[in-house]
């Protein structure tokens, strides 16, 4: 199905939402730190379809970074932001500069890796969706451009 | 001729008004003036000036004037009593009335000092509050040397002599009390400035031992919290209720206490004592008074003598003074609660910073177990597992999200208190929301109160909103049809600082007195939803704003929740 980068600091917390997201067919990679998130999303080719990023792990915005990066490489990349407490300031902040969604880690009663799972299809979707759109335009105006680049 | 003899008479007044002055400025010497007078005005040979020592019960001799007088002589002491034989100015101590001795050979009362001696005049140094404070004393070689008209001179000498001492003493606490005031300002340590305040209270009042009991409104009672004598060894531990014992019971009428001995006065009950009942010549008590309420009792007490003294009372002046003290002591301890919450203001931030920080962690580590815990379970559901391990997985998911539950709170708790300041006019957010929530509980009336000037105090509006809203909401939860809430505020000044004073009082069924300590309290709530922590979260807003809340209700009479902040003057502008 998916490419998808799961970033956190907490090891843990990157293999549990691996082997969910794995249950549904994705491809999972891992990053354990903003820098490694950045390499990794630099050198991936094909670019990652959704990238999950924990807000705060160097720093307060290395969420922001992450998704700095991803959208340099793709601009259609969707970022989702996990927050924890005291960083959904943040997460509004990644919104607005283009990250798909957020996702608070700690709801009580709520079982947040099926919601997780939900929004990566979401994601998917609506990537799938901007794609398919940009795929008609630039059919449009340059056929053979386009053909040449989804290939890539 | 003439003017040099008006200029001599000028000249003999002024150094006459000298005199005057310089006695009054030393006492002692006044009074080796007005013996020596005494001795003039009436013809008599010999005279002494005795004081009342009221710790011994005795007479002692300060001065003497006419010859003879031996050191020996000088150094006699007498027991003050009407029994005979112990010196008529013993008698004259004890009667409080003057007393002319026509022939000594006759006289029950006379103790011979002189063998020259015939007739003696003694009247007594009457000071304030008709107290006797010592006696005067004339003696002649001749029977019969003094009548009536000699007892008026002398006594109209005396009261002279005893204004002088009394002046002197007032002087004396003037000073002590002036001094006490600067100590009190520059003692750092609340222990030490209570410490003083005892033995300053003794010294000055000449008792044989003060005690300070303060209230503990943790525990509802007056805990002494400083003694000189006997009940140091119990300093934070012994204590009374309100209304227990003479001490309970000044701090609950907040009125003074001032009795002759204690023994038989019903309000006594002995609990705590410094000395035995029958040892105690008097006791006086009064309140300290803070800026709304009774905050301590300071006691101070006088020993007897001897069984059979007579009681050494506190005067009125001496309860002024005791009041003075106490009233010094309160201002002193607003200062100390006024710093602390300052104090408590800037560390609130700092812990709520590392509150925030600890639960981010925690919660970062609870995710992941969650989702480890799932893909467990996922991967045990494929073997056959036991309904008891099952359950075991499933309470450990409960308590994982009763974790986050936790977390939450106490993530609300130190969200309210970071705070966005600003100027905010308390006074139209209270009218708005009163507007509001009279709308939204049409079965509820609410009453409003506010000062005709607006009143402003530096907040986050937010937050500030957020409590007054709680309370509120708190006070409907518990209403019925029909009932009142009343909102009020006004402006106060307490330690020199303004102050706004919301009260929000209902006719709701009102705190229980037993959890009246607990409402503020995280995670206590007598509602059956929720976890409790609204009143904290009000309490942890109001603090972190550097005022206070409390709940001064009666349990059946409604609530009545009190907020204080710190006012400023209105923002600029700011009446729009």
């Amino acid at each position: 199905m998916g490419r998808i980068l799961v970033v956190d600091d907490e090891e843990l917390a990157r293999e549990a939402i691996k082997l969910r997201l794995e249950r549904d067919g994705h491809q999972v990679d891992t990053a354990a730190s903003e820098a490694e998130a950045i390499e990794k999303i630099r050198t991936a080719n094909p670019p990652y379809d959704v990238v999950i990023t924990d807000m705060v792990m160097e720093s307060e915005n290395s969420g922001l970074e992450v998704l700095k990066a991803a959208l340099l490489r793709d601009v259609l990349t969707e970022v989702i932001i996990l927050t924890a407490y005291g960083s959904v300031a943040n997460a509004v902040e990644c919104l607005k500069r283009g990250a798909y969604d957020y996702l608070e880690k700690n709801i009580p009663g709520v079982d947040v890796y099926d919601l997780l799972a939900l929004k990566v299809e979401r994601a998917m979707e609506h990537r799938a969706e901007s794609l398919g759109l940009l795929k008609r335009l630039q059919a449009y105006q340059q056929p053979a451009a386009v053909q040449e680049e989804s290939r890539d | 001729m003439a003017t040099q003899q008006r200029t001599e008479e000028r000249i003999a007044h002024e150094s006459h008004l000298y005199r005057l002055w310089s006695a009054i400025s030393e006492p002692e010497t006044l009074l080796r003036a007005i013996l020596e007078e005494s001795l003039e005005a009436v013809g008599a040979t010999r005279g002494t000036i005795s004081l009342v020592d009221y710790r011994t019960g005795e007479l002692v001799t300060k001065f003497v004037a006419g010859l003879g007088w031996s050191e020996e002589k000088q150094e006699l002491r007498f027991k003050i009593t009407d029994e005979p034989g112990n010196s008529i100015s013993s008698y004259v101590a004890y009667t409080g009335l003057p007393y002319i001795c026509p022939d000594v050979t006759n006289d029950p009362h006379y103790y011979p000092i002189f063998p020259d001696t015939r007739s003696e005049l003694a009247v007594p140094l009457i000071g304030r509050g008709g107290r006797v404070l010592g006696v005067l004393n004339v003696e002649s070689e001749r029977t019969n040397a003094f009548g009536e008209n000699e007892a008026r001179v002398l006594s109209s000498l005396a009261s002279i002599a005893a204004f002088a001492l009394s002046l002197a003493a007032h002087q004396t606490r003037e000073k002590a009390l002036i001094e006490l005031g600067k100590e009190l300002a520059a003692t750092p340590d609340i222990d030490t400035l209570l410490e003083r305040v005892t033995e300053i209270a003794a010294k000055l009042l000449d008792a044989d031992d003060c005690s300070l009991f303060l209230l503990d409104k943790s525990i509802n009672r007056l805990v002494l919290r400083a003694s000189r004598g006997l009940l140091r060894s119990l300093v934070g531990k012994a204590t009374y209720r309100l209304g227990e014992g003479l001490t309970g019971w000044v701090a609950l009428h907040n009125k003074p206490a001032r009795l002759n001995g204690v023994v038989g006065d019903p309000r006594w009950k002995g609990l705590y004592l410094e000395l035995k009942p029958e040892e105690i010549s008097a006791f006086m008590a009064v309140p300290v008074r803070g800026r709304r309420e009774v905050v301590g009792v300071l006691r101070v007490l006088r020993k007897k003598a001897n069984p059979s003294a007579p009681h050494y009372l506190f005067s009125e002046e001496d309860e002024e003074l005791l009041f003075t003290l106490a009233s010094q002591l309160g201002a002193a301890l607003e200062r100390e609660e006024l710093q602390r919450r300052l104090f408590t203001m800037q560390h609130i931030a700092t812990i709520g910073e590392l509150a925030a920080r600890t639960a981010h962690m925690i919660g970062n580590k609870v995710f992941a177990m969650k989702g480890a815990l799932k893909e467990l379970s996922l991967q045990l559901s494929n073997l056959s597992l036991p309904e008891s391990a099952q359950r075991l997985l499933t309470s450990v998911e409960r308590a994982l999200y009763e974790v986050e539950t936790l977390l939450q709170d106490l993530r609300d708790f130190v969200k309210a208190t970071q705070l966005n300041l600003q100027p905010v006019c308390l006074s139209e957010m209270v009218e708005e929301l009163v507007r509001e929530y009279s709308q939204e509980f049409p079965h509820i009336s609410f009453e409003l109160q506010l000062d005709e000037q607006p009143i402003w105090v530096k907040g986050d509006p937010e937050k500030l909103k957020n409590a007054i809203s709680e309370l509120i909401e708190n006070s409907v939860h518990f209403l019925k049809e029909g009932d009142k809430i009343s909102v009020r505020l006004t402006k106060s000044t307490w330690v020199g600082q303004k102050h706004a004073r919301l009260i929000i009082r209902d006719t709701g069924p009102g705190v229980p007195d037993k959890l009246k300590e607990q409402i503020f309290q995280p995670f206590f709530t007598t509602r059956a939803k929720g976890m409790g922590l609204g009143l904290a979260i009000v309490k942890g807003i109001v603090e972190a704003h550097g005022g206070t809340i409390e709940e001064r209700g009666r349990e059946g009479e409604g609530a009545m929740f009190i907020i204080t902040l710190p006012a400023i003057e209105p923002a600029q502008g700011g009446e729009s």
